[in-house]
């Protein structure tokens, strides 16, 4: 209580001293404090946050006003005669104690804390969430529903060619959507390098880390669109990979469930179709763009010396096997990511085709699904087990 | 007289090397000692304009100046340069010129060893300097080389890691020519508690380097063989653990922010009681307190690591030995301030950067405190509240002292006094620049903004404007400093030999620039 | 106090006697304890690193603790060094031990020259007696300032003759 009475008031006067230094700034939704929790754990965070603050500011103003007493006191030009006493053991054991004491008292809380945050036993649903350079994906492990989530602000507006929006760097194409006041299990990997998922006003942040996975869990209380960015450098789009997670009533969520699942039939559906090229490089160039355009560009030059350039490359002109392999598996140890479990077969033999036949490439062949499937399910059956 | 001196003098001129072959081959610990400040001194204006880079592309929301690929290259490069090759190498400067004429030694213990040392440290700069020439462009995976992401980058990367070995290799002949001359060539009467405080502080520093450094070492090397001779160690792909290279790391990498902090406690404890004109307060309680940080430190690496999903016993032991770490820096702290009190304190330069340091320094201890609350720096860590938090430890704390030092033995080094109008402007836009800079920091990193982002949501737009602004300020500030120095070395009022009034210690008794101008009255006899 | 010289008559004879030695505040087994306690914790990180699995750090403490080895011994081998300067009548005898190597020298006050060079800033002061072409440094073991105060002690003596 005494927190949502403290803010706008120091909010207020901040903004009007710097209002009054800096015209001509818009002091829009900028803010000191954390974001308003919106769950329990985020309010109990808050709270110590708060705390530990307030002890810091009292300690500061004693030991400070000290010192600035001192200063203006102790001071030759005041006329001051130096002492020459130099310890005192007693004052000295009391300034080591108290600060233990204080620590002790600032443990406490927080312990329950670390206790209820790595509580993720007893869920009532679990969302396998995985990182990729530079996108989110996200699998409802009960319910067959997977997809993938990017960065939906437009490039127009990163390069400044267009006004920004009001969620700039803070949008996606899909959010992640889930029920109030359930307790969500995410189980967080990554199918790269490490990155960070973080949602500030649910006190949720996991680093999704290659071949290990670890989880978390929230409980939104409020309904409500909750934004975050991954927190852990991955690379050159670091900053482009939001997460936007959407807190919905039990039946909007039952709704959207339904037609997600619906939807995925539809895509499935489409693995096993042959596909004319005009469809193909339709839907290839929205995957080339949504996908690969980061690195290798969106005209297909690449960045020289960190990303190849797919116009006119020896993979992309050359036997489209090899083209298509490397779209599945990746190349270990590059940038270059592995999409056989991110994309969709149809996306796959669609970006293939986009890649031989635009962006200055014209090779002429078109790949398709069950081509791709083929060559997917031959090397999940040459792999050996277990790996 | 003073002719013949000359005579002499001239008589024998062959036997020492001139022009740039004398500072290449030069043993002796004043020369090393300046060759350590210039070259921090230049690395700091390289790895400045970095920082300023990094705060232009930021002033706006938006991409404005650089790609977000050179962006994240001038992050690692600030950051690696800022650590290694400014803030160490000027400590390492300090305690060449510092630690024989205090403890009354001739010179360090290995005066060769100690010219090897320096002379790696431009080899490995200019490595630095060269990643960004190289294909592709310099390391972009922050200077805490994390895998899997540092095992994706080009040769630039396997460039940092080289330049990382001789960076370890220089610290630890430092490290060991340092340690042995405290403790062998202290000069009869000198006791270890008689030690000037900056003496003890250094000596553990170079335990910490001694004790750390291999650790690194091994680390990047694990890092060059997972990237070109396909081990595994922190290689998921293969079957390695990529957290297992963040426990080693912070490792080393928790002990060396301590190496980057412990000399600057002890040049603000060598400062304070000159001018407070009152002998430091609690001289053994300061002893203690620099040993147990040092042996904690240790103990609390997976600080930096609270959201790589540790187990909740891990994270609470972590937690509390890093909340212990604030208790002996508390007594500095206090120490400092009894030391103040009841004193006659005058303020001339040094002395304003020391007070600042003690100020500034604890609003980054603070922070820390912050930080170290497990649940609360799960919601900040990798965000701006962390940028804040390290550089008040870092500027405010090391950098701060690191000047508040120069201006402090200046007139000893060069033998004039620098000009105290100019250090007193210098002082004030530093102070106000810097928190005008990193102060907001804090607030952009409550409200969510994550760190190492070349663009960011509107709602920190004002922020960043506003310590994009004082960076600016701050860092032009700086040539102040230069011009400071350059005109001291050139000439100005000469300097006595006890130089402040309140000054104790050995470094004070001996002549003004050292023995340079007794060359003049030289006796030659017959 | 440290800097104070004692160049005081040790004996009847002598008209001047000045004697120094490297400082050697750490005695032998101050030494070998603080190499051995270094050596002990470095490797013992890297012992547990490598059984980890994270062997690579070990061969960096190896080596690490070599040079510290090595350090460590050089201190002890020069521990017997010392300089020695006395003036008996017109004869300067300049004794020296470095390394377990004896040297002396001995010459006559009234063809000797004292050479002080005082270096650039930030160089080291040369102070050495100069007799029939031969030049023979002192003062090894002082810093630059109490180099500076020997050379004035023995000038006045050297004058006195
Ligand atoms: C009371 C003393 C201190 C405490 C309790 C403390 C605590 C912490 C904690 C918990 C973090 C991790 C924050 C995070 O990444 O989420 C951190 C980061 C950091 N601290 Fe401190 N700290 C203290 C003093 C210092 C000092 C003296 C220095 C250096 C002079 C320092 C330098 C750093 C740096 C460089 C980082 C960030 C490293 C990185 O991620 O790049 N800290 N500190
Ligand atoms: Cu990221
Ligand atoms: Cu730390």
């Amino acid at each position: 209580m005494k927190r949502s009475a403290l803010r706008p008031l120091l909010g207020k006067t901040l903004a009007a001293l710097s209002g009054t230094m800096i015209s001509g700034v818009v002091w829009a939704d900028y803010q000191f404090n954390l974001r308003e929790p919106q769950s329990a754990l985020a309010r109990d965070v808050y709270d110590l946050h708060t705390l530990i603050n307030l002890v810091c500011l009292g300690i500061f103003i004693v030991v400070f006003g000290a010192m600035f007493y001192s200063i203006w006191k102790h001071r030759k030009s005041a006329g001051h005669k130096a002492e020459h006493f130099h310890e005192n053991t007693t004052v000295e054991i009391i300034w080591t104690i108290i600060p233990f004491f204080i620590l002790i008292g600032m443990a406490y809380p927080a312990t329950k804390q670390v206790l209820a945050m790595k509580d993720t036993s007893n869920p009532d649903m679990t969302v396998k969430v995985t990182g990729y350079q530079w996108k989110w994906e996200y699998d409802y492990l009960k319910d067959d529903v997977k997809f993938m989530s990017t960065l939906s602000t437009p490039r127009a507006q990163i390069q400044n060619k267009e006004a920004k929006g009001e969620h700039y760097l803070l949008e996606v194409d899909e959010p992640m959507v889930v029920p109030v006041n359930k307790k969500v299990r995410v189980l967080l990997t990554a199918g790269d390098v490490i990155h960070a998922w973080w949602v500030p006003e649910l006190a949720v942040k996991q680093d999704a880390i290659p071949g290990f996975i670890r989880d978390a869990w929230f409980k939104s209380e409020t309904t409500g669109t909750f934004r975050g960015q991954c927190t852990e450098l991955c690379g050159k789009d670091h900053a482009f990979m939001p997460i936007v997670v959407k807190v919905v009533t039990q039946e909007e969520y039952d709704a959207w469930l339904a037609a997600k699942k619906q939807g995925a039939a539809m895509a499935a559906a489409d693995n096993s179709k042959t596909f004319g090229k005009e469809e193909l490089m339709a839907k290839g160039e929205a995957v080339y763009n949504a996908n690969c355009a980061a690195c290798h560009q969106a005209n297909g030059a690449g960045i020289p010396g960190a990303f190849p350039g797919i116009t006119g490359s020896a993979i992309a002109t050359g036997p489209i096997d090899a083209h298509i392999d490397i779209v599945l598996n990746g190349k270990p140890g590059t940038a270059m990511a592995a999409f056989g479990n991110q994309l969709s077969e149809a996306d796959i033999a669609a970006v293939v085709t986009y890649q031989r036949n635009g962006l200055g490439n014209s090779v002429g062949d078109v790949a398709q699904p069950v081509q791709v499937a083929g060559m997917k399910g031959g090397a999940e059956a040459a792999a050996p087990a277990g790996n | 007289m003073a002719h013949d001196a000359t005579h002499a003098h001239d008589d024998h001129g062959h036997a020492q090397p001139s022009g740039i072959m004398r500072w290449l081959t030069t043993t002796n610990h004043k020369d090393i000692g300046s060759l350590y400040m210039w070259f921090a001194g230049i690395m700091f204006l390289i790895a400045g304009t970095m920082a300023l880079v990094i705060r232009a592309e930021l002033f706006q929301p938006g991409l404005q100046v650089v790609d977000p690929e050179f962006f994240n290259q001038m992050t690692t490069l600030h950051g690696l340069i800022m650590v290694f090759g400014v803030i160490m190498p000027a400590w390492a400067g300090f305690a060449n010129w510092q630690i024989p004429l205090m403890i009354g030694a001739p010179d360090m213990a290995f005066p060769r060893m100690n010219n090897w040392g320096f002379w790696l440290l431009p080899v490995a700069g200019f490595l630095l300097v060269l990643t960004l020439f190289m294909p592709g462009g310099g390391p972009a995976g922050g200077w805490t080389m994390y895998p899997p992401l540092f095992i994706q980058g080009g040769i630039s990367y396997d460039l940092t890691i080289f330049a990382v070995h001789i960076l370890g290799a220089s610290s630890i002949m430092g490290s060991i020519n340092i340690i042995t001359t405290i403790l062998n060539m202290r000069a009869p009467g000198m006791t270890m508690m008689k030690m000037p405080l900056f003496v003890w502080t250094w000596l553990i520093t170079a335990y910490l380097l001694i004790a750390t450094v291999p650790v690194l070492a091994g680390a990047v090397t694990m890092l060059l063989t997972d990237r070109n001779f396909d081990t595994h160690f922190f290689n998921a792909a293969g079957g390695g653990d990529p957290v297992m290279f963040q426990h080693i790391f912070w490792f080393f990498g928790h002990p060396e922010v301590y190496i980057l902090i412990l000399p600057a406690f002890g040049v603000v404890s060598q400062i304070i009681p000159t001018f407070a004109r009152k002998p430091l307060f609690g001289y053994a309680s300061m002893v203690y307190a620099t040993a147990s940080i040092a042996i904690l430190s240790f103990i609390v690496w997976a600080h930096h690591m609270f959201t790589v999903g540790m187990p909740a016993t891990a994270q609470l032991f972590f937690m509390y030995s890093t909340m212990l770490i604030a208790v002996p820096t508390g007594v500095k702290v206090f120490n400092w301030v009894a030391t103040m009190w009841k004193g006659s304190m005058t303020f001339e330069t040094p002395m304003l950067f020391a007070i600042a340091f003690v100020c500034l320094f604890t609003i980054g201890g603070f922070s820390g405190l912050v930080c170290a609350m497990t649940p609360v720096d799960i919601q900040i860590h990798d965000t701006y509240y962390v940028v804040a938090h390290f550089h008040y430890v870092l500027v405010s704390g090391a950098l701060f002292a690191i000047i508040a030092g120069v201006y402090y033995w200046l007139p000893k080094w060069t033998g004039h006094m620098y000009d105290e109008r100019l250090g007193k402007l210098h002082f004030w836009l530093s102070v106000i620049s810097m928190n005008i800079t990193f102060f907001p920091m804090h607030f952009l990193g409550l409200a969510g903004m994550p760190r190492r982002y070349a663009d960011y949501a509107l709602q920190f737009a004002e922020f960043n404007a506003i310590a994009s602004v004082g960076a600016f300020l701050f860092g032009f500030s700086q040539l102040i400093f230069l011009y400071l120095i350059i005109k001291a070395i050139k000439g100005g009022q000469k300097a006595t030999d006890q130089v402040w009034e309140g000054a104790e210690g050995l470094e004070w008794t001996v002549p003004s620039p050292a023995p340079y101008h007794t060359f003049e009255t030289a006796p030659v006899v017959k | 106090m440290p800097l104070a010289l004692d160049t005081s008559p040790q004996t009847e004879q002598d008209r001047f006697s000045f004697f120094s030695r490297p400082n050697c505040s750490l005695t032998r087994t101050e030494r070998d304890r603080v190499f051995w306690g270094i050596a002990t914790v470095t490797l013992l990180v890297a012992s547990v690193f490598s059984w980890l699995g994270y062997w690579l750090i070990l061969p960096f403490a190896g080596i690490e603790v070599g040079v510290l080895a090595w350090a460590f011994a050089a201190l002890g081998s020069n521990a017997g060094d010392y300089e020695s300067i006395r003036i008996r009548g017109d004869e300067i005898l300049i004794e020296r031990r470095h390394g377990g190597h004896l040297e002396s020298r001995t010459l006559n006050g009234k063809w000797v020259k004292l050479v002080l060079v005082g270096a650039r800033p930030g160089g080291k002061v040369k102070l050495a007696l100069r007799s029939c072409g031969r030049e023979t440094e002192l003062g090894a073991y002082l810093t630059d300032e109490a180099r500076l105060e020997l050379a004035k002690a023995l000038q006045t003596r050297i004058n006195a003759g």
